[in-house]
């Protein structure tokens, strides 16, 4: 008897529990963002992005943790360690990104110096003549400044000269801001799923 | 962009020319199989006879097309690709001005000779067609498929061998073209042989205010330029058996360049120029009605000087200056062995240097090699041809190419061709010996697989310069030629007398192409990248050729060209299920099919011709009409995974027309006016080569004696 009523309260708490975990927790929004970056590889300050604005984060907030990541040309700096006072971290899976449903526990990088950085330019993009090309299927997954989680893919990037124009690819006018289209969700609660 | 409207002008245009026709005499467009033909074998044979794909394009085909300069003459063959200045990699287009595909190989795997001797001046491995002049050409000999047999490096794709006026006669021929765009196109040339000397001259100007397609930007489509190209070549006869043959050429180009760098206004130019000087000498003895030999020397230098300064304060922007010389002794020796065997046996010697500013230092390489091939005639209707050359090279691995091909006559109306051959082009000097930091722009730096260094890059990650070294940087090895297989299948009917058909399948497996990879990170997050033989590829299709002749004075040619190509490691990554792409720039990736993959890029599938040219020597007028047609082509690759998917990474199919009417006005004078790409179809961005609709309005003078 005993038996079967403890059965039953497994069953009716497995139950509860699966209903539970079948409960989606606030959805992660998805958006897009137009991010445009210094063009130069060398010079001028980098431009720093928040998942929780989904905007640019100014220049003077560089030392905070207002920010998640930040690009110049095509490099990308990760707001902990040797760049920032934030505990971000990235990986890259190569999932694309509807398919990415959550964020992976572990395996997050960090900039560990100023020339060590967790992301270089051949994990995302493929370099074609004066342009380079992000590849389609690889999903950033971050951990943000503030240990939130969300996810990021990189869906185009066009060269542009001082006035904004797109430069074609066999252009020998250097670019003055690079212009990347970008897709993330965050996820607001801290939870890992997307 | 080919709507109803259009392919209503294209039939009435069809129509407006079968109109002219009439009844009288022959016409001399069409193409006899008794013609000889050279390049395909080394040898003079008749078309008819030659085992291996041939096409002549005739010089009264050059002169009732109006065309100025060789690409665009071969860009309305069959089955020739003409790259504009778009696309990108080892594989693909190239940036470097009208470039050629064979077979769907790229610019870099066809080789171009003028009178049988290799051009040189190619960059990025691409050789600019426009730097050419066609009024010294009597016929193009286009041969498809791998030649490296006879050729060596370079003839993969195939071999387009120009061949300009024999010394023969007595003429003095004039002319002067002005057009669209102040394209003005002046030129004379003559031909006088006595008993022992022959001497022949051409002298052209070309010059143009170039033009815009895109009145977006500040820049225009094609600078102004001019370009002089000076030809003499002559003869002299020591005696009956031997006979020396001096061709010699010039050329020089100016072209200026204006840019707005980083600016809303121009603000940098400056100019280009090339040089190009040869000196050929063929000296031809007979020991006796079977043995003949040669022996040829070429002298051939290129220099491209570009210079770009700021308008402003005159600063340097950009300076660039490549220099190229070629030089070599041949020999060839032909035997007739006995009735059934004709032997040709050759070897020679080659000297090439290159010295740019993209090099650390002047290069050097030196080329030995030897080649033998025979023609079997053993039994009848059966032509059988074998031949194998060895190329030895100081920079790389030797390599052997050999080549069979067959061709059998089942009876007057119908041919057999087959054969087999390999091809390869060896590294090139910039593949090797590329030492280009780019310091002002992105910062990338690139090194030939010669400069290359692992303990340069140890040191650098030591300096902290170098970020990280990537598991490429371990492939970087000696580079090994680029090689390839081809095989061709064909047959060519001729049911009646005024129709004739050709038919050719091909595949091409190209192995060891040499493509750069990231090997290094530099620590701002760029890259260092190198050269190394990684990607594999085929081609393959088949090409039909047609020509009928319609009321005795309109010959009507057409031809097709299906292609499909493929990079073997995208095609195994697909498989494998690794590769993903968008159907739309923002829309999702998903994982990519082997249907989404499109091939390599710069590539139609489909390419078409049709041709009409019409003569009625009585009245003196003739005519032409030709529409060229190529499907859509991959062009970028903006979602990473290295070929077109979406729509938005193809250029739009075209259709180009093009149509001259001339009357010959006494025996003298000739005039002639054209229309060139009548429909006014442009892609500024993926065409730039292409003028938008453009007209031109000639005389020719010849005086005969």
């Amino acid at each position: 008897m005993n038996m079967k009523y403890s059965i039953l309260a497994a069953a009716v708490l497995l139950f509860a529990v699966s209903c539970k975990k079948e409960d989606k927790p606030t959805p992660a929004t998805v958006a897009t963002f137009d991010f445009v970056v210094n063009g130069s590889p060398t010079q001028g300050n980098y431009d720093f992005f928040s998942f929780a604005t989904g905007a640019k984060v100014a220049a003077t907030d560089s030392n905070s943790t207002k920010w998640d990541f930040a690009m110049r040309f095509e490099t990308f700096i990760i707001n902990s360690n040797a760049s920032g006072p934030g505990n971000a971290g990235v990986q890259i899976v190569n999932t694309p990104f509807d398919n990415v449903t959550a964020a992976p526990e572990t395996g997050y990088k960090y900039d560990t110096t100023v020339s060590q950085k967790a992301i270089k330019g051949s994990d995302w993009y493929v370099y074609a003549g004066r342009s380079f090309s992000p590849i389609a299927g690889k999903t950033f997954v971050f951990r943000t400044a503030t240990n939130k989680f969300a996810k990021l893919e990189v869906i185009s990037a066009d060269a542009l000269d001082a006035s904004g124009n797109i430069l074609s690819p066999t252009s020998p006018v250097r670019p003055a801001s690079i212009k990347y289209k970008i897709r993330f969700a965050y996820q607001p609660g801290g939870k890992r799923d997307f | 962009m080919l709507n109803q409207s259009i392919m209503r002008s294209v039939l009435l245009l069809i129509s407006i020319f079968v109109s002219f026709a009439a009844a009288a005499q022959d016409s001399a467009f069409s193409k006899s199989l008794d013609e000889i033909v050279i390049t395909a074998t080394r040898t003079e044979r008749k078309l008819g006879n030659v085992a291996i794909p041939t096409q002549i394009v005739s010089q009264k085909i050059i002169r009732a097309s109006g065309s100025l300069r060789l690409n665009d003459i071969l860009q309305e063959q069959t089955g020739i690709f003409i790259t504009s200045g778009s696309g990108s990699g080892a594989v693909g287009g190239g940036v470097f001005g009208n470039g050629i595909q064979l077979q769907g190989l790229s610019p870099d795997h066809t080789m171009i000779l003028l009178d049988g001797e290799p051009l040189i001046g190619r960059q990025g491995g691409v050789m600019d067609l426009s730097r050419f002049a066609i009024g010294n050409i009597k016929k193009i000999e286009i041969v498809k498929g791998p030649s490296s047999s006879l050729y060596g490096s370079e003839a993969m794709g195939g071999v387009i061998n120009i061949i300009t006026e024999p010394l023969q006669g007595k003429q003095f021929n004039a002319g002067i073209r002005s057009g669209s765009f102040m394209n003005t196109d002046v030129y004379a040339s003559g031909n006088y042989s006595g008993k022992k000397t022959a001497v022949y001259f051409f002298a052209n100007r070309n010059s143009s205010n170039g033009y815009e397609l895109d009145k977006s930007t500040l820049e225009k489509t094609l600078d102004p330029f001019y370009n002089y190209t000076g030809h003499i070549k002559f003869s002299y006869r020591f005696s009956p058996k031997t006979k020396l043959i001096v061709n010699n050429r010039y050329f020089h180009s100016f072209q200026e360049s204006f840019y707005a760098i980083n600016s809303s206004k121009i603000n940098t130019g400056g100019n280009g120029q090339t040089n190009d000087i040869t000196i050929n000498p063929v000296l031809t003895h007979k020991f006796s009605n079977k043995v003949s030999s040669q022996m040829r020397f070429l002298v051939n230098e290129f220099r491209f000087t570009q210079k770009l300064d700021s308008l402003s304060n005159n600063k340097q922007y950009y300076y660039d200056d490549f220099r190229q010389g070629f030089y070599r002794a041949e020999n060839q020796t032909d035997i007739e062995l006995n009735t059934n065997n004709t032997l040709t046996l050759g070897g020679g010697y080659t000297l090439q240097t290159v010295n740019t500013t993209r090099y650390r230092e002047k290069k050097e390489q030196h080329l030995y090699y030897g080649f033998i091939q025979n023609e079997w005639r053993g039994i009848k209707n059966l032509i059988v041809i074998g031949g194998l050359r060895y190329d030895y090279n100081t920079a790389f691995k030797a390599r052997l190419s050999p080549k069979l091909a067959i061709n059998y006559k089942l009876n007057e109306k119908i041919k057999f061709n087959a054969s087999y051959g390999a091809g390869f082009k060896a590294p090139d000097f910039r593949q090797l010996y590329l030492s280009f930091v780019n310091n002002a722009a992105e910062g990338y730096s690139i090194y030939g697989a010669s400069e290359f260094s692992m303990e340069r890059l140890q040191l650098q990650k030591q300096q902290g310069l170098i970020a990280q070294i990537l598991p490429a940087a371990f492939q970087i090895t000696t580079l090994k030629p680029e090689v390839s297989r081809g095989f061709n299948f064909g047959f060519q009917i001729t049911p009646l007398q005024k129709f004739r058909a050709e038919v050719n399948f091909f595949r091409n497996d190209v192995d060891n192409l040499i493509n750069y990879l990231p090997v290094a990170a530099n620590a701002n997050g760029t890259s260092v990248f190198s050269y190394v033989n990684i990607n594999r590829a085929f081609t393959q299709g088949v090409e039909v050729n047609a020509s009928y002749q319609l009321f005795k004075k309109i010959n009507i040619s057409g031809g097709y060209q299906f292609l499909e190509t493929a990079d073997k490691t995208i095609l195994e990554n697909i498989k494998q299920g690794k590769v993903f792409g968008r159907d739309i720039l923002n829309g999702s990736a998903r994982l990519m099919t082997k249907a989404d993959y499109s091939g390599l890029l710069n590539r139609s599938k489909h390419m078409a011709n049709l041709r009409l040219f019409y003569d009625d020597a009585a009245s003196g007028w003739s005519s032409s009409l030709r529409f060229i047609y190529r499907s859509r082509f991959g062009v970028l690759d903006k979602d990473g995974n290295g070929f077109a998917n979406m729509d938005e990474e193809f250029a739009p199919a075209i259709l180009q027309v093009n149509a001259t009417l001339s009357k010959q006005i006494n025996k003298q004078f000739n005039i002639q006016a054209g229309i060139n790409n009548v429909l006014n179809q442009t892609n500024a961005r993926f065409m730039p080569n292409l003028p938008g609709r453009n007209f031109f309005i000639a005389i020719h003078y010849t005086f005969k004696k």
